[in-house]
């Protein structure tokens, strides 16, 4: 139960902090000017800030959503008990730290600027998996 | 039930993380839509010599100094969506003489062939069309591995001669002009792009729109009666 508890905790933050940032690719939220802003402003309003016309935060924003609902339904009777939960949050975030690691090889790589909020979405889907592994070991012990 | 009961907290502290983190990304929308003022941080000597690049007439009871990056998404945003209406109704109008200043900022590497492209432009009298096709695109030649290729292309598009773009290029012959926008901007204190200076005094706003910019100029000089009916000054030079 307890690694629900954490992977909702994360989520519901990864959630609000894509929020921010696809808030900040359709220039809602943020600041208005280049140079003291990081590097955000070059990961998030260039060409790679979208994928089919959609901001790529905005993909994030869904994933963290799913792994929410996933995490909140998990603790409630009858799933509490039952394992497919856990196995749902770990298929959910291992995708979503497959898809930040290709988005991290962009920002080194290719647009070689690093968006210190794309970094902490990076940390919270990895530790999401983390949980979820952890789960899954737990039950299988 | 016992297991809504012990998970209370944790919805409590669900709860308070929602309401935290709306409230911040809310403070962060409202920043963009804040008071205008015109704090003088900092004052510009008038600019004397041939230091950037001027659009309106010279006898313009305003000047507007943009500092302003290539590469800088915000500035393409402001040149794509505020310039042609600041152009049309105070430039045109005979209101505003507006110059644009080179500075390309260090951490945008493709920025500095965009300022150079530009400036070599400016040898034939075509600056701001090279300016609006460099924001126009912008997408496309910071993505592109070989940016000076595109703005080549731009530059054979406008109908420039083409030998003396080359060779302004090769030569890396306006360069020095970037440079000298370049420092006058570092010793006026700016860090950043867009920065804007309304005759001399620094704007700062939380919003870089025409209406913002309109205001400051309309503080620094004015309008008088006839503003809105004064011929037409040739905006582009």
């Amino acid at each position: 139960m307890r690694h629900r508890m954490v992977a909702a905790t994360l989520s519901l933050i990864g959630l609000l902090l894509s929020i921010y940032l696809t808030l900040h690719r359709l220039g809602v939220v943020g600041p208005i000017a280049c140079g003291g802003s990081g590097s955000c402003d070059q990961v998030q309003l260039g060409p790679y800030g979208a994928l089919f016309s959609i901001p790529v935060a905005a993909y994030g924003a869904a994933g963290y959503l799913a792994l929410l609902v996933v995490a909140l339904v998990g603790l409630q009777e009858p799933w509490a008990g039952r394992r497919a939960p856990t196995l749902w949050l770990a298929v959910i975030s291992g995708l979503g730290v497959a898809f930040t690691i290709y988005l991290t090889y962009l920002e080194l790589f290719v647009i070689h600027a690093l968006c210190r909020w794309c970094v902490a979405s990076a940390a919270i889907i990895v530790a999401v998996f983390a949980a979820s592994l952890a789960g899954l070991r737990r039950r299988r012990a | 039930m016992a297991a809504g009961r012990s998970l209370t907290p944790f919805y409590i502290a669900l709860a308070l993380i929602v309401v935290a983190g709306g409230a911040l990304i809310s403070r962060s929308a409202g920043g963009r839509r804040g008071d205008l003022s015109l704090a003088p941080t900092a004052t510009m000597p008038p600019i004397a010599g041939p230091r950037g690049v001027a659009m309106g007439s010279d006898s313009a009871p305003v000047e507007v100094a943009e500092y302003s990056d290539f590469e800088c998404p915000y500035c393409a945003r402001f040149a794509v969506l505020q310039l042609p209406d600041i152009e049309q109704r105070l430039v045109a109008t005979g209101r505003v003489r507006w110059r644009f200043m080179h500075f390309p900022l260090d951490g945008h590497q493709k920025s500095p062939q965009a300022h150079l492209a530009a400036a070599c432009a400016n040898e034939q009298g075509q600056f701001w069309r090279m300016h609006d096709a460099i924001y126009q695109s912008q997408a496309d030649w910071v993505a592109s591995r070989r940016p000076e290729r595109l703005l080549r292309d731009f530059a054979q598009r406008l109908g420039l001669d083409m030998g003396r773009y080359d060779s302004c290029v090769r030569e890396q012959r306006a360069w020095t002009g970037v440079l000298a926008d370049r420092r006058l901007g570092d010793s006026l204190g700016v860090s950043g792009t867009p920065t804007f200076f309304v005759n001399g005094r620094r704007f700062e706003s939380d919003s870089y729109s025409y209406d913002a910019l309109r205001e400051a100029v309309d503080r620094a000089a004015p309008p008088t009666a006839d503003a809105s009916t004064a011929p037409s000054a040739p905006a582009r030079r």
